[in-house]
């Protein structure tokens, strides 16, 4: 018999019994699919213990670095922890450290780190004390600027003038407590091979987590040629991301920039269409990588142009960011 | 040992996944049905229903095939479209036309609860 914890409930199963199974037994099901894995439908977050290779045959590596695992081709092997892969559900304390404006309405927070994360990945912040009761219990999600290496966790959030979580981080004094959820997020560094091509598309402060795959990659040393597009309505929406020039510097890196609208430093970007850009740029992107972030129509849109430029499925990375 | 094994199994998937889903969305006839779909998704019923097709294990029933497809209005060309990119992508994997032939067979099974017919 093996010890089984799912989602907290904890109860005896015989080796080699399957995972989907006994869940189901127990009402504890996350979702039946195809039941003969392949088509993910009851994929569960193993945390713990000895995973079976059929259970993630056919997952893309960011999965498996989850511990994601097909319930339905999972016999138990031994003691397992697993639970829902919902967006993680724990709150973690944290504190406000520093607070400084980067450019126009993008705000650099800074705030002790209670967990670590990959580079790329986001966090939910939520408001704590001081906070008005209309932001009680509302959590916001902010990409991460830092390195998982560095000491502290670091966010550049865009402060609306009627937005309230980022008006409330905006004059948090510090010291003051936050709780943070994560980490979250697909678009973190996972090149099949140091000289794959990667694509790094980005709109608004999508950047961020961008900045970071890019510097994860030089970190581990890929060689392939790291092309970084950045995008922007206005050129307000551009803003200079701290340790980007350590990354323009690298010689397999290419930066661009291109905004919608012509404005006054018209001569440090490109005017145009970001889509168009991209696909000048790559027109064969068959056995290349691409991560992507910002709004969900931008999102799903270049999503779907990469794959028709010949990217696989599971080479494509992408996180939405609604607008706060 | 069924087509599917033949194949390559559920990892050989991913590659027909990859094949097919770009066939259908680069054609002017039907990709519009795939506009605002979630692409993870998608990509996961078009690998269940290959599995089914080629013989290989899965739980596809005509009820979840008719549910899936209600509303939207399917005509034959549309039919005729899908069972197109899915010839050719076979063929891509090297799939010869006599068992061609015989998953096509397999996916005509189905038209009636797609066209909801």
């Amino acid at each position: 018999m093996a010890q089984v914890e799912f989602n907290r409930q904890i109860f005896e199963l015989e080796e080699g019994a399957n995972l989907l199974s006994a869940l189901e037994e127990r009402g504890l099901n996350p979702h039946r699919g195809c039941g003969a894995g392949v088509c993910q439908g009851c994929l569960v977050q193993v945390l713990e213990g000895t995973i079976p290779p059929r259970a993630q045959e056919g997952l893309s590596s960011q999965q498996t670095a989850q511990g994601l695992v097909m319930a339905c081709m999972c016999s138990v092997a031994g003691p397992l922890r697993a639970q829902t892969p919902s967006q993680p559900s724990v709150r973690y304390a944290s504190e406000v450290l520093r607070q400084r404006w980067l450019k126009g309405d993008i705000l650099q927070l800074c705030v002790s780190k209670p967990f670590d994360y990959q580079p790329g990945q986001f966090v939910r912040i939520f408001a704590t004390e001081g906070a008005g009761a209309e932001l009680h219990g509302v959590g916001r999600c902010y990409s991460l600027a830092s390195l998982p290496q560095e000491a502290h966790l670091e966010f550049h959030i865009r402060v609306l003038p009627n937005g309230q979580m980022s008006q409330y981080l905006a004059h948090i004094p510090l010291g003051s407590p936050l709780l943070l959820q994560g980490p979250m997020g697909r678009c973190f560094y996972q090149a099949r091979s140091l000289a794959q091509p990667l694509l790094l598309a980005a709109i608004g402060t999508g950047m961020a987590p961008m900045l970071g795959v890019a510097r994860a990659a030089l970190k581990a040393g890929h060689t392939g040629p790291i092309y970084c597009v950045m995008g922007a309505k206005e050129e307000t929406g551009l803003y200079p991301l701290p340790g980007l020039h350590q990354i323009a510097a690298a010689p397999n890196v290419r930066i661009f920039y291109i905004v919608q609208q012509a404005g006054l430093y018209s001569d440090t970007y490109e005017v145009g269409d970001i889509y168009r850009k991209i696909h000048a740029l790559l027109p064969d992107m068959r056995g290349q990588q691409a991560y992507i972030c910002g709004a969900p129509s931008f999102v799903q849109k270049l999503k779907k142009q990469c794959f028709l430029a010949g990217a696989n499925l599971t080479d494509i990375f992408a996180d939405a960011f609604l607008p706060s | 040992m069924s087509l599917f094994e033949r194949i390559g199994g559920a990892p050989a998937m991913d590659a027909a996944v990859n094949i097919f889903y770009r066939k259908v969305l680069a054609d002017e006839r039907i990709s519009h049905f795939f506009e605002t779909v979630d692409m993870e998704r998608q990509a996961a019923k078009q690998k269940a229903f290959l599995t089914m097709v080629l013989g290989g294990p899965n739980h596809y029933s005509g009820l979840d095939m008719r549910k899936a497809h209600a509303g939207m209005n399917l005509s034959q060309v549309h039919f005729d479209a899908v069972l197109e990119h899915l010839a050719a992508t076979l063929s891509q994997l090297g799939v010869v036309a006599e068992d061609i032939a015989q998953i096509a067979a397999v996916a005509e099974s189905v038209k009636a609860d797609v066209l909801n017919q």
